[in-house]
């Protein structure tokens, strides 16, 4: 055995390791809390990197836990869609810990006012627990799409999704607690629906492995009991992506949320519902996809078209910036769930680029936000005329983000896009392809409101006037990062395209 | 006929009613005790589910004996499952019941609906 095949296992293990030690050691240095969050993410995502080669020449990577064989045993098996969120989850959960630094502990400037956001005396007792919490969070996230055994997946899952309730309700002030007891309400049902999906499964096909199930499943009596069982993964896995009808939580936790944990919620961690309704259909239930099952996934296209209109008309309605944020990524969700609903290879390209497009523009707009409300207090979109007077770097990299969620080339968003509408064409679904570019006029109606506010419009008596200027380096660089990572994305898409387009043909190929 | 299959399969018509009311409780309670009471009894139909799955009448512990039938043995991966599960379970209910108590201190109810929204 090489040693990079025992990469995938310390990209997880990590984060987890240095979680368990930053409380010990917050014991005596407090301050270190960030540095050693920073020093692990990095080399989960230095070994996320280092296995993109080698899974692309051998086309999936497979390490036996305990040298267990596969099918009793847990297998980690990571496929091209798998070291792709690993490499997205790694670095977006990277820069977006560099941005945590100064959020949560913000230096006085010598004029103006800062915003601290625990207040200031309970800013150092939390910090070791964020981070903590915060790493936890990330190693879920890479375990999550790394693991091919579904139970290992569905105890991944509950770390992430218990991780998420405390990040948002970390504030310990009344309306995050409110959001996180509204996302519990039903995220946590979810988990134990998702729980039951399995058991019916694992009832049934009497194997946890993925690849061992897929291969049961094919010649299994029990088709309507298999049927019942996806139903029931799915709607599981959709209430913690917020698609549309289930989506209620969303708005409330993503706004009231510390702003970096909103940027990961957005970025990352709705998408991680995604991926697993994706897991799910084409590793475990490939060989009923094409028969029993199309209907479902073909209605979940539908579901989808509906996302994007309501997304839209709801974020275009909003008067508070986050909660714009919240309901743009109601939409894109609902771009994402269209990739996946049309069951085509050119859509799922699609898909997958919308999930690293919109982590990174998404992210992106979330530390924007951030840095405006830590450094002027202002929670809604009027208070925003002028703000590029004072803070112009921050509002240009909004604008810059807000070019990708509306899908303009040259960003990512356009190439997702593109994709999307290419395949739903093609598969002669014209309805759909038209509701895509409907909802890209909606997205442009409600983040270029935001972008000429900034930019044209003159303050209002009174305003930004105390605020001191530009966020501190270590938050616009992260938000700099991403938002020239959207524009990279769009502008460098051949090299990426061909990789996902063999992503997904591998995955459509177990059919 | 029927209730012979319904005597055949009472364990899972048993997780079935257990699930129900626990999501009927979920649902039209406003109490976010009795909310979260709901949610364990939800909780508890799956596992009882899981571990009736791998039940077997007049089954050994799984232990290897020379000479024994392996398929005499209840399946012990359920039990295994279901014992993360619960582990999962429990840290979900502490939070959950933490967040109630702190909801409390700071709007002075368990009831969601009478929170009022801009109140801080």
């Amino acid at each position: 055995m090489e040693a990079y095949q025992h990469f995938a296992i310390y990209a997880i293990v990590t984060p987890l390791f240095v979680a368990v030690l930053i409380p010990i050691i917050a014991l005596w240095k407090k301050n270190w809390a960030m540095p050693l969050a920073g020093l692990a993410l990095s080399l989960s995502f230095v070994l996320s990197v280092l296995l993109v080669p080698k899974v692309r020449a051998a086309g999936y990577l497979s390490y036996h836990l305990g040298s267990w064989e596969p099918p009793f045993g847990i297998e980690i098996r990571i496929d091209f869609l798998g070291v792709l969120m690993m490499v997205l989850i790694s670095s977006i959960c990277l820069i977006v810990a560099i941005y945590s630094l100064r959020y949560l502990a913000p230096v006085r400037p010598k004029e103006g006012k800062t915003f601290f956001f625990f207040g200031e005396e309970m800013e150092a007792g939390k910090r070791p627990i964020y981070y903590s919490l915060y790493l936890v969070l990330a190693a879920s996230m890479l375990g999550f799409v790394a693991t091919g055994d579904i139970f290992n997946m569905f105890v991944f899952f509950e770390l992430m999704a218990i991780c998420s309730y405390a990040l948002v309700a970390i504030p310990g002030t009344g309306l995050p607690i409110r959001a996180a007891i509204k996302y519990m309400l039903m995220a946590v049902p979810a988990a134990i629906v998702v729980l039951l999906g399995i058991g019916l499964l694992y009832s049934v096909t009497g194997s946890l492995n993925m690849l061992d199930i897929a291969g049961r499943i094919a010649d299994s009596a029990y088709g309507q009991v298999i049927v019942v069982s996806y139903v029931i993964l799915i709607v599981g896995f959709a209430v913690k992506a917020a698609v549309f009808p289930l989506h209620v939580w969303l708005p409330d936790a993503h706004s009231k949320a510390p702003s970096p944990i909103s940027a990961l919620l957005s970025g990352l961690i709705v998408k991680m519902g995604i991926f697993g309704m994706i897991r799910v259909t084409y590793s475990v239930y490939g060989a009923y996809f094409a028969s029993d099952l199309a209907w479902i996934v073909n209605a979940l296209s539908w579901v989808a078209a509906a996302a994007i209109i309501y997304g839209a008309i709801m974020a275009i309605r909003q008067s508070d910036l986050k909660i714009m944020i919240a309901y743009s990524t109601v939409m894109n969700i609902g771009y994402i769930m269209l990739g996946f609903g049309l069951a085509d290879v050119t859509a799922l390209v699609g898909g997958a680029y919308h999930i690293v497009g919109h982590a990174l523009a998404k992210a992106c707009f979330f530390l924007c936000a951030g840095s405006i409300i830590s450094r002027s207090g202002y929670l809604k979109i009027d208070d925003l005329k002028g703000a590029a007077r004072k803070m112009p770097l921050t509002c240009a990299a909004f604008a810059l983000a807000s070019l990708s969620i509306v899908g303009i080339p040259p960003t990512a968003g356009f190439v997702g896009k593109w994709y999307l509408v290419w395949g739903s064409f093609s598969t002669g679904n014209f309805l759909l392809g038209a509701v895509v570019i409907a909802g890209s006029i909606m997205a442009a109606v409600y983040c270029f409101r935001v972008v000429y506010y900034m930019f044209f419009l003159p303050p209002a008596d009174g305003a930004w006037q105390q605020v001191a200027g530009e966020a501190p380096a270590s938050m616009l660089a992260p938000t700099w990062l991403l938002a020239a990572g959207a524009l990279a994305l769009g502008i460098f898409s051949s090299w990426i395209v061909p990789f996902l387009r063999e992503a997904a043909e591998s995955l459509m190929l177990l059919n | 006929m029927v209730w012979n299959t319904l005597a055949d399969n009472i364990n899972y018509a048993v997780a079935m009613v257990l699930f129900c009311i626990g999501f009927y409780t979920l649902i039209i309670r406003s109490n976010l005790i009795k909310k979260i009471i709901g949610l364990m009894v939800m909780q508890v139909s799956v596992f009882f589910f899981l571990v009736s799955v791998g039940y077997l009448d007049a089954g050994r512990a799984p232990i290897v004996v020379p000479g024994e039938p392996p398929s005499a043995m209840v399946n012990p991966l359920p039990q295994a499952m279901i014992l993360t599960a619960i582990v999962i379970a429990v840290s979900t209910t502490a939070l959950f019941l933490s967040l109630a108590l702190r909801f409390y201190r700071h709007y002075g109810t368990l009831d969601m609906d009478k929170a009022k929204e801009d109140q801080r």
